[in-house]
């Protein structure tokens, strides 16, 4: 077994690395307080290929596979966690869903464009009704000569005020449920009837923009329906999988950058007489935090082997969106409690991770559907079939 | 053992309850967005008696006892842990000080006006280098005709722009961090000036500021205290402000369980109401397991007080089980709130940046711990390092 | 117009710390990076090129080129790959280590003798793992061309030059301006912007040219992410040049000079803070500085 990273991989993580230093952390804070990430930035972002890193150069991506879209998520993450959710939602549902199901045709009329960034992506899933329950759904889309016309309503979705892509789930025939009656489309901002609402105010993630969508009616063509009819459910729930591995990744650097932060707090910080380094208390803590991103990083960069040699992955990609929002969530806190009074301070950066961090517990499928996910896969083998 | 509430305790408590629902609720969500302390509301504390609840009638407070202030401070942060931890530092540090060892004289020019609510109080204790190891202050007072001088920087002064009154502990040069000395600090006074109000992840209506004393003028019957006893004094603030906080955490799990049970009812996945789902329904039971041990704690700690007994270690725990306590308990009912707990519509999430600092003020989680079981350990002879205060 | 980049790849200085207290050199990880300076020279060159942007999909003009060379084992070809993402058209490892500045400056001017064509040379004006601050000037010296050191940008212009010593027909120093006039001579030149002295210089001088630039002088672009995964999958796409290939002999990569050891300063003092009135202090102060007299 070879545990080490190719070389284009690890040059790409130093390319993103120095991008993140130079362009991402310092504009942080400001970030945070204006809920806005530079179009400028995002245009750096794009120049260097980062929106398509995982597609295939002949879709205008840059070829990378599953493991360097990982490592673009947790270098971006480790500085800026609102740079990195648009970035993800962008690449790792809504243009994955594309990938994954999308005709040749849909993939060569949207790919191109979301890959190179001139245009943003978003997967509409969650309604009103439908959070863990996604197959809740019931934005309706009724057939009528070659058109489509979608009704109802969207909420929570990340990217949902800036993008010009939308993936979305709607409900094709109500009487067949999720298994046949459930189809995806791809959706352009600007079509009649389509509008995206005022950004919600959230805890954290202040520079992710995330939205309700209103569906008047809006008319789409049969040519954008993405996958086939009535597999829109099963398209969504791929795509989520793989988008689970790649927040797994954001997820650790999160919690990486939480690690060096105390590190460095530790070696600086003096109370009774000497730095915090020698305090047995935060030695242990220090020795917990990165025990659990050495294991989280095994977990993530093995599931992205998985996905890259085309091998079930399913379990694993829910094991790195579990545990990856769990060991964040404690590192942070962990880097926190050792900065002590500081940590608590807007003026200093740890609780703006604090306060990032804390959705990824919940979106992308809450921590309780995923560890029903886990079980579900495990008990599946063993010929019990569970349900939430 | 009767665990009941006395007549005039559960009369209180009734008080204590319509305030806070009514009162208090109507303002915490302002009080957090606008970072604005409530001032009106304290002014409406004020005139109930409020902020000065375990201070002696003589002393222009309501005489009530220990318990009977934890069980106001719960209710408040039931709703607003900003206010709740307002009045804990204004009663538990500022008043208390003065109560505890305070000269006549000054007890009756300034305790009167603190428990009326008159004018608010604050404790300056941490300074850059002195956090923990609060031992390491350096904020000097030096003895001249008739008066002190004294020289340092505060930081992290709850109700540092608020107060009218400062309590200010500082070193004697002669004693090191063997003593320390303790002094009654009007706004006014000379040298003293409140600087940057800290912005906070939490307790956003409560004001941290930095203080700078810069030969700061006091009279010499303003130092309080007797020499060689002033850690004593220190020592019993902070198991009174721990107790306090620990009252504070217990009213914090309660509100956010309150918010989770309100959420669940309601919110319908898979066709019933969440609260039906066994994982919820295990996280509400955890919750009410923390909730009722930390409540015996917390009123254990108060009767001990009470009745004049030791009750440090108990306040210690109370303290340090109440802060991990309300971790729990916002952190849980925020999951139950799923996407709508990141929202700033929902109050959930206030609840879980407020709870935050729990674990840090009044002493870190992992210092307690030792201080904890320190008395265990001095029984079988190991002293705990002299320096782990 | 060809240009030769030399990139050198020197430790992290993230990665090791320097103890003055035992006086030793503690790494704390084994890793490379390349040199900031040279990096800043790549990047005049890749502006000079006309290479813009961060995504060099645009085809290099034809009248400009780089090469980017750098020396020593294997893992430099990390350096020369991202240079080649960047938008380089040639990178050459010199398969030798540990050459001294001198020996360094013999190499690099039978490289470029080898390569031919080259113009302008362009490197950082020091490395700081050695502090060596002399290949640029001694591989002037070795190739006979003009020199520029601290250049904070670069580019290249025709220039019109006077030709001091080179007088039309007749030695009369004082001959019409018209004879002198036909003595000077348009050529491609390389112009460099320094600070000195408190300002702002531009210097300019004949190709072909040897320029270095100091860290800091240019922020250097990042590669793209296709370009980068592609010049790290391409097989052989960086040429080997071997000692003997280049007509180096044993001696000339002696180094000329040997270390016999390393003393670091000592660390700093903690400070004093004077305390009393104007008159106390300025005598306190007095009475320090005479010490020191």
């Amino acid at each position: 077994m070879d545990f080490t990273f190719k070389p284009e991989h690890r040059a790409l993580r130093r390319m993103f690395r120095e991008f993140a230093e130079e362009e991402l952390r310092p504009r942080a804070k400001e970030v945070d307080r204006t809920g806005q990430v530079l179009p400028e930035v995002l245009k750096m972002m794009a120049e260097l290929g980062m929106f398509g890193l995982p597609f295939p150069q002949e879709y205008g991506g840059v070829g990378a596979g599953d493991t360097g879209y990982c490592i673009l998520l947790e270098e971006l993450n480790r500085a800026c966690a609102s740079t990195a959710t648009i970035v993800g939602a962008h690449i790792g549902i809504a243009a994955m869903s594309i990938y994954l199901d999308g005709s040749e045709d849909l993939k060569r009329r949207y790919l191109p464009d979301l890959a190179a960034g001139r245009k943003i992506g978003a997967f509409a899933l969650t309604e009103p009704n439908a959070g863990s329950d996604a197959a809740g759904i019931q934005l309706r889309a009724t057939l009528e000569g070659d058109s489509y016309f979608l009704d109802g309503q969207k909420m929570w979705i990340t990217n949902g005020p800036i993008a010009d892509v939308y993936a979305v789930l709607a409900v094709t025939d109500a009487s067949l449920g999720p298994r046949g009656g459930h189809t995806c489309f791809v959706v352009e901002r600007g079509w009649e009837g389509f509008s995206s609402a005022r950004p919600e105010r959230k805890m954290g993630l202040h520079g992710s923009p995330t939205s309700a969508l209103s569906f008047d009616e809006v008319r789409v063509p049969k040519e954008n329906v993405l996958g086939q009819v009535g597999m829109g459910f099963v398209t969504f729930m791929k795509t989520l999988d793989i988008g689970r591995v790649s927040l797994g990744a954001a997820t650790l650097g999160g919690a990486q950058a939480a690690l060096e932060a105390a590190v460095r707090w530790a070696r600086i910080r003096k109370q009774f007489g000497r730095p915090l380094a020698h305090l047995q208390a935060v030695e242990f803590m220090i020795a917990d935090m990165a025990t659990e991103i050495e294991a989280l990083r095994s977990l993530v960069y093995r599931t992205a082997w998985l996905v890259d040699t085309g091998q079930p992955f399913t379990r694993e990609a829910g094991m790195c969106k579990l545990y990856g929002s769990e060991v964040a969530s404690r590192c942070i806190d962990r880097a926190l409690q050792i900065h002590g009074a500081l940590g608590l301070s807007r003026d200093f950066h740890l609780e703006r991770g604090w306060r990032d961090s804390r959705i990824t517990e919940i979106f992308e499928g809450t921590n309780e559907i995923q560890r029903i996910v886990i079980a579900g896969n495990i008990f599946q083998e063993a010929g019990v079939r569970i349900r939430p | 053992m009767d665990f009941s509430l006395s007549e005039e305790q559960q009369m209180y408590l009734g008080l204590f309850n319509d305030f806070a629902a009514n009162e208090v609720a109507r303002v915490a969500e302002v009080t957090d967005r606008e970072e604005a302390p409530p001032l009106e509301l304290l002014k409406k504390a004020a005139a109930q008696g409020f902020l000065g609840v375990p201070i002696p009638e003589q002393y222009g407070g309501a005489g009530l006892d220990f318990l009977s202030y934890t069980l106001l401070l719960e209710a408040v942060a039931r709703h607003c842990l900003s206010t709740a931890v307002t009045i804990a530092i204004h009663t538990s540090l500022a008043s208390m000080a003065l109560l505890l060892a305070g000269s006549e004289t000054l007890k009756e020019r300034y305790l009167t006006r603190l428990a009326s609510g008159e004018v608010l109080g604050s404790f300056m204790l941490t300074e850059p280098e002195a956090g923990t190891d609060a031992r390491a202050l350096q904020t000097a007072a030096c003895r001249e005709n008739g008066h002190y001088r004294v020289n340092g920087i505060k930081t992290w002064v709850s109700n540092g722009e608020l107060a009218g009154l400062h309590i200010v502990v500082a070193a004697t040069p002669a004693a090191g961090r063997k003593d320390c000395a303790m002094f009654a600090l009007e706004k006014a006074a000379p040298g003293l000036s409140v600087g940057y109000r800290e912005p906070t992840l939490g307790l956003r209506g409560l004001t941290l500021n930095t203080v700078y004393l810069e030969d700061c003028w006091v009279p010499a019957e303003n130092r309080f205290g007797e020499e060689g006893s002033g850690w004593e004094v220190v020592d019993r603030l902070v198991d009174l402000f721990r107790e306090s906080l620990a009252a504070v955490s217990l009213g914090a799990a309660e509100g956010a369980l309150e918010l989770g049970l309100r959420f669940a009812v309601e919110r319908k996945q898979f066709g019933i109401a969440i609260a039906e789902k066994d994982a919820i329904q295990a996280y509400f039971g955890d919750t009410k397991v923390d909730i009722e041990s930390l409540r015996h704690l917390v009123h254990h700690a108060a009767w001990l007080c009470d009745a004049g007994r030791e009750f440090s270690q108990e306040a210690s725990i109370a303290k340090y089980k109440g802060a991990l306590v309300a971790k729990e308990a916002a952190n849980k009912m925020l999951q139950i709130h799923g996407g709508y707990g990141f929202s700033e519509e929902y109050a959930i999430s206030r609840f879980h940046r407020d709870v935050r600092a729990l674990r840090i003020l009044g002493g870190a989680d992992e210092a307690l711990r030792q201080q904890i079981a320190a008395p265990e350990l001095a029984r079988r002879g190991v002293a705990l390092k002299p320096e782990l205060y | 117009m060809k240009t030769l980049v030399f990139l050198r790849s020197i430790l992290n200085p993230d990665a090791f710390i320097v103890n003055r207290r035992t006086q030793q050199v503690f790494v704390n990880r084994e890793e490379y990076i390349t040199n900031p300076a040279d990096r800043c020279a790549l990047e005049a060159a890749l502006k000079i090129a006309g290479v813009n942007g961060y995504e060099t999909d645009k085809r290099m003009g034809a009248s400009s080129e780089i090469v980017a060379v750098s020396a020593g084992p294997v893992r430099v070809e990390t350096g020369l790959r991202e240079a080649l993402a960047l938008g380089v058209r040639r990178a050459s490892r010199i398969d030798l280590d540990d050459l001294d500045e001198a020996a360094l400056a013999r190499t690099l001017a039978r490289v470029v003798h080898l390569l031919g064509g080259i113009d302008l040379v362009l490197l950082g004006d020091a490395a700081p793992d050695t502090g060596g601050d002399q290949v640029g000037l001694r591989l002037a010296e070795e190739l006979g061309w003009r020199f520029i050191g601290n250049a904070c940008s670069v580019r290249t212009e025709m220039v019109t030059f006077p030709q001091p010593g080179r007088l039309a027909q007749g030695d009369d120093e004082f001959a019409s301006s018209d004879a002198g006039l036909a003595a000077i001579s348009r050529a491609e030149a390389v112009v460099a912007v320094k600070y000195l002295q408190g300002g702002w210089t531009e210097v300019e001088t004949q190709l072909p040219a040897v320029v270095t630039l100091p860290a800091g002088a240019i922020k250097p672009r990042l590669p793209g992410a296709a370009r980068l995964i592609n010049a790290f999958k391409a097989k052989g796409n960086v040429t080997v040049l071997s000692a003997a290939e280049l007509g180096l002999t044993r001696e000339e990569l002696e180094p000329s000079v040997k270390v016999t050891g390393r003393v670091f300063p000592p660390e700093r003092e903690p400070g004093r803070r004077l305390k009393g009135s104007v008159e106390e202090i300025a005598a306190t102060l007095a009475t320090i500085l005479q010490r020191f007299r």
